[in-house]
């Protein structure tokens, strides 16, 4: 037994049954231990179950539960194009614990940042205020990649442009939460969410016992009621479908999953046509009308008379029946223009330009090579910052400073100087740590979190989220394309453990 | 309940893909059985070589498979028509491509099929087929009779009754009906060459098509040539025979074609109904004599040819929207024009080639 | 100066094709120097017509033929009354500043007219000394295209970009059109395109050439004091009331006049025929 305090639980070497597993949280801010042997009070349960373990027991959940992902076909195809690629997800079975309060916080933050880039996104699609009152530079924003001018003057249903969010949080050093970017275009992984919890309760039901963790399996109800909110008026009863690329796109399991979870039809572009503005279905009964295509195709191949020519993706005709109300689309064109990674740098600023308040979740520091003084700093400090290609993501294009030979610095270094609008530069966090089990004991690895939000009549962020696990030891890339795992992630019911 | 031609189109091929794989492993099986019998070589080749005589459509054999690379090993005919990739109706080849399907509209069909299959294509595809192979066949071929028909219980047992459910009927039975005609074909010469060996022979086609129980229960007769034709041909209550799965496919698709519920204008539907619901007449009201004297042989060539008429007809009118899809981007200049079309035309020809190889 | 118009585009394909869609722009456009009148479309065989406005604010037409047809024709027509009989006189008004919108989509490169050190040497000689001389440079630039470049038809395509323009030193009114916005463009004049057509017989510095198709671009350059002023580099004139625009945007990829898909295996042969008539 341990001697309780305020702020953890203490052991002693003297206890007859062990109650912290052995682990050393390093210097990092750690998720369950708050210092060596004291674990977070909400983390304490757990900890007594874990201490218990043996690798033969462990090893044989961690074998049932990647059996359950592989047979079930619950995979990401790794290179695109090509068959017989399909990876599962790497899946840690130690669970990422998040109390009630932080997360009432989390809530607040993404629906206060969320909002605020709504009315960004509706502002610079329309009379561009921001951009006059000089809040922002003009041609950072028009010139982004994401800007569509395709789309300006648009009035989108209930004024929402971002229906589906998926933003990434990372806690630093000093355990402090902050926003490291917004996905706001196409976010995946809300499957994984779902199927974790799936996973976890099957392969290891005694974890649960005494915890009170939110349920997260409503997700694809609530996304249900999101996308019939946003149909056309003139739908009685709005016809949803998933459009999709295909089964050979990375994220394919994930919209047949919420397909098959919603009861709507997954399609792709040569599924539908446009007919007098109304976009159709083809069926074995003829053509059948569809009123709210909640999209997983980017803007660029969505329409091959507006977008790209060559895309055989899309739908000829959709942007035209978009802009005349006749079918809706989630998320709205042209939302990539508000996660530009340099414009992330302004969120702070365009939440109090449109609500008037101060940010509740923070920015990393950003730094953009645009401002002459900052270019120098980066330049100078190149071998202490993350530089990120603005137009890249899934953790390509991307040079940790410290981690990065000579060569790559200076590379980086003439690429940022020759196109200044292309880069942004952070400090190298040391992302927050939880532990793994690695083959026979419990190691600390870098985490991140994704949680999603829906944005219909209201802000709904799923209880829950993606806990993305850097699996190589010291490693800080969590994304699975680069060998990142997952993790359960348990949001705990109001008034804490 | 309408569902879109593209999944419909992918649900019937996984249906006849799996069904296909059955067939293909109880020919193997049998194959395999019937070749401890055999004396010699030349007969044991012999047997095998039945395996790989061209069928309608399929490619040319690889050269270590054609006659002029001096023969055809036992050993290499069983790996052709058990696991080799490039045979497009070898055993892994029809699970692999039935699962790709199944893959493609894994929101449409139950997850108990899809994980069934599913995990009958990790087996295979993380070498089951390789070291079952290599010991014991027996049991491997057993194991994917027992998963093939476990995945068709599941079709029934866990999908709604309606169009996904028929389409994988109407896969099932035409398939079906074209494998039983196949495997008679094969032996269609015995009628005229008699031997000894005729009984074991006829035997087999029966235990090729999982009838052998069912025609001793049904005659209760040595087992005679004429009469395994009439049994795999007419019977009508067994479900392996061709009269059986044409009815039954002539079923789905009268349910699915029920026309108060399809567009107007699409003559094709009534096409395919009444081609299919003549065929299945013919097989109704035929006598197993009048066959055996108009050739075997051609009779059943007619009857191949006829279901893949009807196959083609439903294809057309259900899967595919008429006319053949493509998509020409079309812009205002002339130059232009053209540079996009013969790109077009390039892009349609490899989509094609694909889904070509995705079916065949 | 009143104009009847009448513009037909044909598509006449090798067998019967399903689903056509076409995204037109082929006007009405009305503003402070026209007016388009009475404006009609009719698409046969019959299909469906959607009228609505893109991300420029030009007025497009959605049209979509469902069922199978071998031919499909649309064809638009409208009076325009052009009312800019001298664009060289400076407006009553000053001209409205431009929005940030308006800028950043006639300085910043489009796809036709990319980024290009070449065009920017060549643009140099031309850059205004003060804000007041740059209708002039631009009228200097539109004579040196016109001077130093050939008409030639067929050695360019709609995805010509200015670089290959620049290479071949020929093109079409498209292809100088873009020249002129890119040379604007490098020397911080906000420059666009106009899809439009030219009638005979206007009054300007001088007629347009005759050979000129009737279905015509050229290039909308901003100044500060003559506002938006239409500069015609294929025929070396300021726009005047023989230009009629028909939509606007950064570059003919914008606003192609058709542009369109069906579903088929068939050959397309595309016609157009344009009919300018001065009425009054």
């Amino acid at each position: 037994m341990g001697r309780r305090r305020a702020d953890g639980v203490r052991m002693t070497a003297a206890a007859p049954e062990r109650t912290v597993p052995p682990y050393d949280p390093g210097a990092f801010w750690d998720e369950m231990f708050e210092a060596p042997g004291i674990v977070r009070p909400y983390y304490a349960t757990l900890a007594r179950q874990l201490a218990t373990l043996n690798s033969a027991d462990v090893a044989r959940r961690q074998r049932a539960a990647e059996l359950s992902f592989t047979v079930r076909g619950i995979t990401f195809a790794v290179n695109q194009g090509a068959e017989g690629v399909e990876k599962i997800m790497p899946f840690d079975l130690i669970p990422r614990i998040i109390e009630a309060d932080e997360w009432t916080r989390i809530e607040r933050g993404l629906e206060q940042r969320v909002r605020a880039l709504n009315l960004f996104l509706h502002d610079v699609y329309h009379d561009q205020r921001i951009l006059r009152s000089g809040v922002i530079p003009a041609e950072l924003v028009l010139g982004a990649r994401g800007y569509r001018r395709e789309f300006r003057q648009v009035d989108v249903p209930l004024g929402v442009y971002t229906h589906i969010v998926g933003s990434d949080l990372v806690r630093d050093g000093s355990g402090e939460l902050m926003v490291l970017e917004d996905n706001l275009r196409t976010p995946s992984g809300v499957s994984y969410v779902v199927e974790n919890r799936r996973v976890l309760k099957r392969t290891w039901p005694q974890l649960f016992q005494d915890y009170d963790v939110r349920p997260v399996e409503g997700y694809p109800q609530d996304l249900l009621d999101v996308l019939r909110a946003i149909a056309p008026p003139t739908a009685e009863d709005p016809v949803v479908v998933l459009l999709t690329p295909g089964a050979y796109n990375s994220a394919y399991f994930e919209h047949a999953f919420l397909a098959k979870a919603m009861g709507v039809e997954l399609v792709q572009g040569s599924d539908l046509f446009v007919d007098d503005a109304q976009v159709f279905m083809r069926t074995t009964e003829g053509r059948k009308r569809v009123d709210v295509i909640y999209r997983r195709v980017d803007d660029d191949f969505l329409d091959p008379l507006t977008f790209r020519s060559d895309s055989l993706l899309g739908v000829p005709g959709l942007v035209a029946a978009y802009r005349l109300g006749r079918v809706s689309l989630a998320n709205a064109i042209g939302t990539g223009v508000a996660d530009d990674k340099a414009i992330y740098a302004y969120v702070p600023e365009i939440i109090r330009y449109y609500l008037g308040e101060d940010a509740i979740i923070a920015n990393v520091p950003t730094f953009l090579p645009t401002r002459p003084k900052e270019l120098e700093y980066i330049i100078e400090n190149i071998d202490k910052l993350v530089v990120k290609s603005v137009n890249e993501s899934g953790g390509y294009g991307m040079l940790i400073g410290p981690h990065a030979s000579q060569a790559d610095r200076d590379l980086y270094a003439a690429r940022v100087r020759a196109d200044p609008r292309s880069f942004i530069a952070q400090p190298t966090l040391a992302l927050s740590r939880s532990p793994c089990w690695d083959n026979d004991h419990l190691e600390g690895r870098h985490i991140d979190l994704r949680p999603f939000l829906l944005f219909g009549r209201e802000v709904k962020v799923q209880p829950g989220g993606l806990t993305r696990v850097a699996l190589r030891n010291g490693s800080l890339v969590v994304n699975s394309s680069q060998g990142g795992g997952g993790k359960d992630t348990w949001v705990l019911a109001g008034g804490g453990s | 309940m309408a569902m879109l031609c593209r999944v419909a189109e992918d649900v019937f091929w996984m249906s006849r893909y799996v069904e296909r794989a059955a067939a293909v492993g109880r020919l193997l099986d049998v194959t395999g059985h019937l070749e401890l019998d055999e004396g010699d070589a030349f007969s044991r080749r012999e047997l095998w070589q039945r395996l790989v005589q061209p069928r309608a459509g399929d490619g040319a054999l690889p050269e270590e498979l054609t006659p002029a690379s001096g023969g055809l090993e036992p050993l290499a005919v069983r790996n052709w028509v058990a696991r080799d990739l490039r045979n497009p109706r070898s055993l892994v080849s029809c699970v692999q491509r039935g699962r790709s399907a199944a893959r493609r509209v894994r929101e449409s069909i139950s997850s108990e099929m899809w994980e069934a299959i599913n995990a009958l294509y990790l087996w295979l595809a993380a070498g089951g087929a390789d070291a079952a192979l290599e010991e014991d066949s027996h049991p491997f071929y057993r194991r994917v009779l027992i998963e093939t028909q476990y995945i068709q219980g599941l079709a029934d047992a866990t999908l709604s009754h309606d169009d996904p459910w028929y389409f994988t009927c109407l896969g099932k039975y035409l398939e079906r009906a074209d494998n039983v005609a196949h495997m008679l074909t094969l032996q269609a010469h015995l009628l005229h060459e008699r031997n000894d060996d005729d009984q074991v022979r006829w035997l087999a086609v029966l235990r090729s098509c999982g009838a052998a129980e069912a025609y001793a229960r049904y005659y209760s007769l040595r087992v005679d040539p004429a009469r395994v034709v009439e049994f795999m041909l007419l019977n009508s209550s067994f479900p392996q025979t061709v009269r059986f799965s044409l009815r039954h496919a002539w079923n789905a698709l009268q349910q699915l074609s029920g026309s108060q519920r399809v567009e107007a204008g699409r003559e094709g539907v009534t096409i395919a109904t009444r081609s299919l619901g003549l065929l299945s007449a013919q097989l109704e009201h035929a006598a197993v004599d009048e066959i055996l004297e108009s050739g075997l042989h051609t009779y059943l060539a007619a009857l191949q040819k006829n279901i893949a008429r009807v196959c083609d007809q439903v294809t057309r009118v259900y899967l595919r929207d008429e006319p053949q899809p493509g998509r020409v981007v079309a812009v205002a200049r002339a130059a232009m024009l053209m540079a996009e079309q013969q790109q077009q035309q390039q892009q349609q020809q490899q989509q094609q080639q694909q889904q070509q190889q995705q079916q065949q | 100066m009143k104009v009847h118009l009448e513009h037909i585009t044909r598509l006449d394909y090798s067998t019967d094709v399903v689903e056509g869609v076409m995204d037109a722009r082929l006007g009405p456009l009305s503003d402070a120097d026209q007016r388009w009148d009475v404006f009609t479309i009719n698409v046969s065989p019959s299909g469906s017509v959607r009228r609505y406005t893109d991300g420029f604010g030009n007025r497009a037409h959605l049209i979509t033929v469902a069922k199978a047809h071998r031919m499909l024709e649309v064809v638009t027509r409208c009076d325009v009354v052009t009312t800019l009989t001298d664009p060289f006189s400076s407006p009553m008004q000053r001209p409205r500043p431009l929005t940030p919108s308006e800028l950043a989509d006639c300085l910043q490169p489009s796809a036709l007219v990319p980024v290009s050190a070449k065009l920017a040497a060549l643009a140099e000689p031309f850059r205004p000394g003060t804000p007041d001389e740059a209708f002039e440079s631009v009228r200097r630039m539109s004579k040196f295209i016109h001077d130093e470049f050939n008409y030639t038809k067929n050695v360019t395509t709609v995805a010509t970009t200015v670089h290959d323009v620049l290479a071949q030193r020929s093109g079409v009114c498209q292809d100088f059109a873009h020249l002129l916005i890119g040379l604007c463009r490098s020397i911080g004049i906000p420059a666009r395109y106009v899809s439009g057509y030219t009638v005979s017989g206007g009054t300007g510095a001088s007629a347009p050439m005759p050979e000129t198709e009737a279905s015509h671009a050229w290039a909308e350059a901003y100044t500060p004091i003559y506002g938006w002023r239409g500069f015609d580099p294929t025929n070396d004139l300021v726009a005047s009331t023989a230009h009629i625009k028909m939509a606007i945007g950064r570059d003919y990829s914008d606003v192609p006049p058709t542009r369109g898909t069906f579903r088929g295996q068939a050959d397309e042969r595309l016609t157009v025929s344009v009919e300018t008539r001065q009425v009054d």
